[in-house]
């Protein structure tokens, strides 16, 4: 007998020792092992080739399973999905553009279109203007000289002036 | 005599296995459930369910561990089943159904030890067979039965304490 008490931390006495001894002299007797091995050996057999026929049948049955949804999908496995075209109107064309950043150029300070002239002879720009317009001709300003009113008197620049009285 | 189920150096031989434990087997269930013929038909049906599988079960560390937790779970169904019977039967009858789950007694119990071991809670006699009968070890007897090792010891120590008058009786 196995020493049962201590090991497993019961803490048995020789009490275990009787009771052990009582309880297996009570147990009832069982036939030899070996008789019921060979009782038992159709048992086996036959358990076995059931699980082999369940194993089969079931692997029966995927290969059925996988081959019937090979049949069901369209195109089979693998094979290509057909998809319809996208819905467009007659005649649409698509057209592709390309933006493309503009080049940056520092921004005049001046309004575009105007430019101003400083007569020769004077160094103040400040004190008379005389600006083109964009078709040539100049509308005069007197910066304060006194005599304003002659219009196209300053044609010398040369920027776009046709002569005096461009106006007319 | 040393404590069986615990090899488990290369695969086992089934019928090794089974002559080596069938008869331990059958005895400890016997004292547990109290019917024989009751214990040798769950511990030969968990061999045959060990011998389809045996390919994959002789790698485990302890086939007859296997096998006996097979064997109790066997048990059980077959005494579950049994009482559901009862009970239906009662209710037919209009009897009470107040009726303890567990295996039913022994018909008649040899003597005053097994009638004791039979009067036990149902986890406390499946722990002294496997225990004092089949003398396995604590540890082999809470795998056997899935529980843990100080469940196991507690229902060794209440079953030792409600044996121990009878036992130590002249």
């Amino acid at each position: 007998m196995s020493d049962h008490g201590s090991p497993d931390g019961l803490g048995f006495d020789p009490l275990d020792d009787a009771l052990g001894r009582a309880l297996r002299d009570s147990a009832p007797e069982t036939v030899d092992a070996n008789a019921t091995l060979t009782a038992l050996r159709p048992r086996l057999v036959a358990a076995r080739r059931r699980r082999r026929a369940a194993i089969a049948g079931a692997s029966a049955l995927a290969v059925l399973a996988l081959g019937a949804l090979a049949f069901t999908v369209p195109g089979g496995i693998g094979g290509s999905v057909d998809t319809p075209p996208a819905n467009r109107p007659d005649g649409a064309t698509t057209s592709t553009t390309t933006i493309t950043p503009m080049p940056t150029e520092p921004m005049p300070t001046e309004p575009q279109g105007s430019k101003t002239v400083v007569p020769p002879g004077r160094s103040d720009p400040g004190s008379t203007t005389a600006t083109t317009d964009d078709k040539g001709g100049s509308s005069g300003s007197s910066g304060g000289s006194g005599h304003g009113g002659s219009s196209g008197s300053s044609g010398s620049s040369g920027s776009g002036s046709s002569g005096s009285g461009g106006g007319d | 005599m040393e404590p069986r189920g615990g090899e488990g150096h290369g695969p086992a031989d089934f019928e090794t296995t089974f002559r080596e434990h069938y008869e331990s087997m059958v005895r400890s269930l016997s004292v547990a459930c109290g019917d024989r013929e009751v214990a040798a038909d769950a511990v030969q049906d968990a061999f045959t369910r060990a011998f389809v599988r045996w390919r994959k079960i002789s790698r485990y560390d302890d086939p007859a561990g296997w096998v006996r937790h097979v064997a109790l779970n066997r048990l059980r169904d077959h005494f579950r089943h049994s009482e559901r019977g009862r009970r239906a039967v009662a209710r037919l009858g209009g009897q009470s159904d107040h009726i303890v789950e567990g295996p039913e007694p022994p018909a008649a119990a040899p003597d005053a030890l097994a009638g004791a071991v039979a009067g036990l809670p149902k986890q406390q006699r499946t722990a002294v067979a496997l225990y004092y009968v089949e003398q396995l070890s604590v540890l082999e007897v809470a795998a056997s039965m899935g529980l843990s090792e100080g469940a196991v010891k507690y229902h060794l120590h209440a079953a030792r304490s409600s044996l121990r008058d009878i036992v130590e009786a002249p």
